[in-house]
Order: structure tokens, then sequence, then C-alpha cells
């Protein structure tokens, strides 16, 4: 379980993430919403270790994060940051590749491997492409497969965990689809994954649990059954949301 | 092995052959001496210095995040040659000749070594390096570092300056054994480490964070290759001066025919950069024999242009 408590953080005086606490279960997919400022990307940021809090604890199957050796983190936890600034000519199998840096599976299971991730976020056929010269959305597929690639098999370090800021900014519907059928096949294989995102009926189709942020606290958390409620959206966002359910699945489906 | 004086290829290996001395010591033929005295260290001389620059170059643009790093366009080799002016106006006076290289060399060490944090604290930052700032910041130094050499010159007596210009001039044709001695130290040193932070850089590449989340520890990483590229940048600066451009080509020429990956870049870049001295050593040598133009020279000549032609793919980033 990953148990986040009390955590503050400031990049100088007003805090972004104010004094929040959470649990996500191991497994489990969890999504941060909230509008812009409210401090998911700093979560998300403090979760990863990239930023480190002020006051409180995050801890990982009982572990602080920070005792953690970043060689061994890196074997079990993969980051899709939201910007890439890639501009040396690497191909996309050459960019998969660096996630197996932290391995010593040998050649042969790295090839596969970064050859099964390209797959499944359906960029095979950009293996040999040069990165830069791809579009927004290729170059995002192939981050993603990056990321899929570094936690593609289980570690006797422990459970895995996949965290995603904003992974479907720039990708089309279709592969946003494929997306969430990714994240929860990841999940079936007891990946713990995290994401912000700001398509609320995404996280209405794949998350586990909600957690909505504003102003760095958590207003809201539970089910989407539980949260995607038209007085919370309303809340959260200043809007007026019309939020029904969807014939087929029963999810919510929210119409600004 | 060219130059002025023609040796046939075959008396070279004569006299390169330790089984077959043409002459024993003390009693070496004219064209022996100019063979094992001046021609030798020279292209040996050239091979290092073109290694170090081609190598710390490759380092520095993987560093930077950017191909237009260069040493001496981001002020590197400036900062560099003040450490060398330093140590050769308060060297001079005060110790004895055989030391004055390895002073000189420290000195560069210490002058490169500056100038690299201060460009590199300058001008990056976690969302990437900031090319303008990074060439601008080059510029700065490279300024200061010119005034600095200038007040130098300014309160040097006649010997100093007489030392000064001659190291300023940065040519091979000072080659010497020492030289080349200190600067197969650096190059054995930068060989060795070198490649095994290649992995790392392939993935800082990506973006610091990015690095970190791979398990580089990132920190540790840019303190050794700073320190690495500025012993390298040092001693040749200590060696033979500033040679400009040489470091920001081979690279390039390399990425083009080989990609980033710097596992093959590093080694491929060091035996590129060592092969282009020698060749640009060798042009400078018989163009205009019996006099010669500084290796330099021959590299801006080649460099500029290339440099420009950079700078137009990378306007968008600017």
């Amino acid at each position: 379980m990953i148990s986040i408590q009390h955590l503050s953080f400031a990049y100088s005086v007003e805090k972004v993430v104010n004094d929040i606490s959470l649990d996500i279960e191991m497994g489990s997919i969890a999504a941060l919403l909230g509008p812009n400022g409210s401090g998911k990307s700093s979560l998300l940021k403090l979760l990863s270790g990239e930023l480190q809090g002020q006051s409180g604890e995050i801890y990982f199957n009982g572990n602080t994060i920070n005792s953690w050796p970043a060689a061994d983190k890196a074997k079990v936890m993969a980051v899709l940051a939201q910007e890439n600034i890639l501009e040396f000519d690497f191909t996309v199998a050459e960019v998969v590749a660096l996630s197996r840096i932290p391995h010593n599976t040998g050649n042969e299971v790295d090839q596969e491997i970064i050859h099964a991730a390209l797959a499944a976020v359906d960029a095979s056929h950009l293996a040999e492409r040069f990165y830069p010269q791809l579009s927004g959305g290729e170059k995002q597929r192939v981050q993603l497969a990056r990321v899929l690639a570094q936690i593609w098999q289980p570690s006797e370090l422990g459970p895995r965990l996949l965290i995603l800021d904003e992974p479907t900014a720039s990708i089309d519907l279709a592969h946003q689809q494929l997306l969430k059928k990714i994240i929860q096949q990841y999940a079936a294989n007891q990946v713990t994954v995290i994401m912000v995102l700001h398509d609320l009926n995404l996280a209405a189709q794949c998350a586990d649990k909600i957690f909505f942020l504003q102003q760095g606290q958590i207003v809201a958390q539970g089910t989407p059954k539980q949260v995607l409620t038209k007085d919370i959206v309303d809340s959260v966002f200043g809007i007026e949301a019309n939020i029904i359910d969807h014939p087929e699945t029963g999810l919510p489906v929210i119409m600004p | 092995m060219s130059g002025p004086v023609f040796i046939s290829p075959l008396e070279i290996l004569q006299i390169l052959n330790p089984f077959n001395s043409v002459g024993g010591v003390g009693m070496q033929s004219q064209n022996g001496l100019i063979v094992e005295a001046i021609r030798l260290p020279r292209v040996l001389l050239a091979a290092l210095i073109g290694l170090l620059l081609a190598v710390c170059g490759a380092v520095l643009q993987g560093l930077f995040r950017n191909p237009l790093a260069d040493p001496t366009l981001i002020g590197i080799s400036a900062g560099a040659s003040v450490g060398a002016s330093l140590a050769i106006v308060l060297g001079a006076s005060s110790l004895a000749v055989p030391l004055g290289l390895p002073l000189t060399s420290l000195g560069a060490f210490g002058g490169g070594l500056i100038s690299s944090l201060l460009v590199y604290k300058l001008a990056t930052s976690s969302r990437g390096t900031s090319v303008s700032t990074m060439l601008l910041a080059g510029i700065a130094i490279s300024a200061m570092a010119g005034a600095i050499n200038s007040l130098f010159s300014f309160f040097a007596d006649n010997e100093m300056l007489r030392r000064l210009s001659l190291w300023q001039m940065g040519n091979l044709d000072n080659a010497s054994w020492e030289k080349v001695g200190i600067c197969l130290f650096v190059a054995i040193i930068l060989l060795i480490y070198l490649p095994r932070e290649s992995k790392a850089l392939n993935a800082i590449l990506l973006g610091e964070s990015e690095a970190r989340h791979l398990g580089v520890d990132v920190e540790r990483m840019k303190r050794r290759l700073i320190i690495l590229t500025a012993m390298g940048v040092g001693v040749s600066v200590a060696a033979v001066g500033t040679i400009i451009f040489l470091g920001l080509i081979i690279p390039h020429m390399v990425r083009l025919l080989i990609g980033p990956d710097h596992r093959y870049l590093l080694p491929a870049s060091a035996l590129a950069g060592a092969t282009l001295l020698i060749l640009a050593d060798t042009l400078a040598r018989v163009i205009v024999a019996p006099a010669e133009i500084p290796a330099g020279v021959v590299t801006s000549i080649l460099g500029a242009p290339f440099f420009v032609s950079l700078l137009r793919q990378q306007r968008k980033h600017l």
C-alpha cells in the first residue's frame, strides 16, 4: 500500500501541497483530478521522489520513500513526465531501450521487451524512425512505451508502480482507449497506477479511486460513482456540469 | 610525418625501429633527431589533443543536452587559459622550469573547472539547457578571461611576457615528450572513467528527472564529468593553447554516422578527433612549408562554417 501522511510542500511560501494524507491500494488505479494549479503534478513529483516534502512522509509498503536506493527504485517505479525534451537523433527503439538501463536482463530479453512495449502502444512501425522527427502524440506514445518497458516484468524487489502525468495530453481518441486498456492490464498484474488526468470521463472509465485536489488539499476521494457527482464537480471546477449514467457501464459521464 | 625536410617512410621506420638504431645514443643522424625529437612527439601530441578535445566535446554536449556545447564556445578553454596564465606568471618567478608544464596544466585545470561550473549553473535548469544563456555565458567568460590575460601581460616582466605570448599562440610546434607524457596521462584517465558514464549520459539526454527515474545518480555524474572534462580541456590548453571547434565538429560528424549512443560515440569521437588533428596539423605544416600555419587556424577554417550551419538548424530553440 502507498500511504501519504500529512505531506506538505511549498516552492516558496505558499503551500502547493497542504497537509495531504491518502492511501492507495497496491494494484489499483488512482487518478488525481483538479483544476490547474491545484497541486496534482507537485503531488505526483513528491511521490516519484523528484521533489522532497517539507513535512510529512510517504510510505511505500511500510518504508519511507526516501530510504529507497535510487537503483532499486528504478527497477520497480517508472514515471512518465508531461513534457519531453529529447533532441538528439536516437531512433525510437533506442529511446525505449533506455528504459532497460536499471536492469541486467541481457540484450536478448531487453530487445524482446522493447519490441513488445512498442507493439503495446501501437508504435512498432515507428521503431526505426528518429525520435525528434515524430509528432507530439507519437512521441508521447513512445515515452509511454519506454516507461512500460522499464517495469515490464515483476521484480523481486517488490510491487511495481507506474506514475503518469497527463498521459493522454496529446494522444488521439483511439490511442486513449488503448492507453486505458494498457493501464487496466498493468493493474491486473498488480502494478499500482497513479496518474494525473484532465479528462474526467477517462478517469470515470478506468480509475478505481479518484482524488479531487483543490488549492493543495484533497477535497473529495472515492470511487468514480461516489465522487463524480454534480455537487463535487461543480464546486471543484467552478462550472455547471451535467452528469448522466453511461448506458452500458453505468459509470458517470460528465458533460460540461 | 611529413615536413620541410623530406624523410622517406622507409627511413622513418628504420629510425623508429628500436632494434635497428641509426646511430647510437649521442650520435644520432640529423634525420633521426628530426623524427625523434620533433616530428614523432608532434604527431603524438596532435593525436592526444585531438582525442581529448573531441571526447570532452562529446561529453559536454551530452551533459548540456545540447549539440552546440563546445569547450571553446562556452568559455571553458578561456577559463583554462586564465588559470594557465596565472600559473605561468606566479610560477615562472618562483619555481624551477621542470615544474613549469605540470603547474600550468594544474592552473588550466582549475580555471577550466571554475568556468565549467559557472556556465553549467547559469545555463541549465530542470527543464533543460538554454542555448542562448550557455553561449552568452561563454562570451562573458571569454571576455573576462581575455581581460585578465591582458592584465597579466601588462604586469608581467620580459621573461614572463615571452613565455605567455609563446604559449598563447596556441600551436603544436613546441611539441615535447613532456607534453606528450602529461597529455597521455590525462587521456588515459579520461578513457578509463568517461566510458563508465556512457549509459548515464544516454539517460540524461531524456532530461535530468528522467535520468533520475532510471536510477542515475545525476549529481554525482555531473560532478565527475565536469571535473574530467575540465582536466581534458585544461591539459590541452596548457600544452598547445586553444584549438577551437574541434570539440564541436568531431562529435557531430560521429553522431551523423553512428547515432548519439555514448557507448559508441565516446570511443569513436576519440579516434576521429585524434585523426582529424593529425591531418589538420600535417596540412598546416606542408601547405606553406618550410613555414607553417597553426593547426588551430585550420580547425577554425573548417569549423566556423560548420558551426554557422548548426546554428541555422538550431534557430528554433534559441
